[in-house]
């Protein structure tokens, strides 16, 4: 956490519910738009004949969530990097909740550049991605629920929590 | 290899409401001329690339049966990272150049666990690189090398991604 000299570390944090009890109908939604139709996620048979207890759903639809709630946060257009692990698969009824977690900023002469953790689970707290992302947050940004401004706050915008030094 | 890619605004809004991002704006771009608006959602390029590779064997084609978990390969995915360099703007054509990245194994629970990466890099039409994506796969070898078959992957998911997490 580098930040403004003289400046406290912001500690700053955002859940959200991703998804409520994801259907198979979500998970078909996800195959069409990306093409895959890997079995696991549409025939139902074939996931529980693996030992699942219902249909997969694909990684990446967890992190297309995962990142639908990060560009919200932070807007789109600021997202610099963004990755992460898939830990564990996610299934047909599973609910979905993300934390957006402030590991560090850095200020810069026009915002700040910040490093996000991202940690997406199922309701009983088992964590299925972990991720992170590297955000340039310009000056002032109006439309963020993250802004920023040169005298060292974070501020959340909204519904948000509101964190300065 | 080398494909091309079209970011159509009526596929990138089918995509953002497959993964819940609800950004008026893709609705906004369907009447747009190409490249008058941005903010496709962050992890489109991925699916955008494997939609349009006509050897992937992911894909359905009419008659044909989906395929098992991991395809022929029985690789699963247990990384995803995107760098972007220039926004996405809707409309755009992208030449996406794949290549084959680091490899490594280590030892599993179920046996060695083998990783390789996929780079693929998103070119502009006027040669701009405009993100990348690296995804690791990884496949479990196993002692017996018939239990390494394609079959065998619905029934080892969850344990493959844990251990590869």
């Amino acid at each position: 956490m580098k930040g403004d000299p003289g400046v406290a570390a912001p500690t700053w944090s955002r859940t959200c519910r991703l998804a409520t009890c994801l259907s198979g109908e979500d998970i078909a939604r996800y195959a069409e738009a990306s093409g895959d139709w890997n079995r696991i996620h549409v025939d139902e048979a074939y996931a529980r004949a693996g030992g699942h207890p219902s249909l997969v759903a694909h990684g990446m639809l967890t992190m297309g969530l995962t990142g639908a709630f990060l560009a919200q946060t932070v807007g789109h257009a600021n997202v610099r990097c963004f990755g992460g692990r898939f830990l564990r698969p996610v299934h047909a009824g599973d609910s979905l909740d993300c934390t957006i977690t402030l590991a560090s900023w850095e200020h810069r002469a026009t915002g700040a550049d910040m490093v996000l953790d991202l940690r997406t689970s199922t309701t009983d707290g088992a964590a299925v991605f972990v991720g992170r992302a590297t955000v340039v947050i310009p000056e002032g940004a109006p439309l963020s629920p993250l802004s920023y401004e040169t005298n060292g706050e974070i501020l959340m915008r909204g519904d948000n929590i509101w964190m300065a030094r | 290899m080398t494909i091309e890619i079209h970011i159509e605004p009526e596929w990138l809004a089918l995509f953002a409401l497959a993964i819940g991002d609800h950004d008026l704006t893709y609705g906004a771009q369907l009447g747009c001329d190409a490249g008058t608006r941005l903010l496709a959602p962050l992890t489109c390029l991925r699916a955008a690339a494997e939609l349009a590779d006509d050897d992937r064997e992911l894909r359905l084609w009419p008659g044909g049966e989906p395929t098992p978990e991991g395809g022929a390969s029985g690789q699963l995915h247990a990384e995803q990272h995107f760098e972007y360099l220039a926004p996405l703007r809707a409309g755009v054509r992208l030449a996406a150049m794949t290549s084959p990245g680091r490899t490594w194994s280590r030892p599993g629970r179920s046996g060695v666990l083998d990783f390789a990466e996929t780079l693929t890099d998103f070119y502009a039409a006027d040669g701009e690189l405009v993100a990348r994506s690296r995804k690791v796969g990884v496949r479990i070898r196993r002692p017996d090398p018939e239990s390494t078959l394609p079959s065998a992957g619905a029934a080892d998911a969850g344990r493959l991604e844990r251990e590869a997490g």
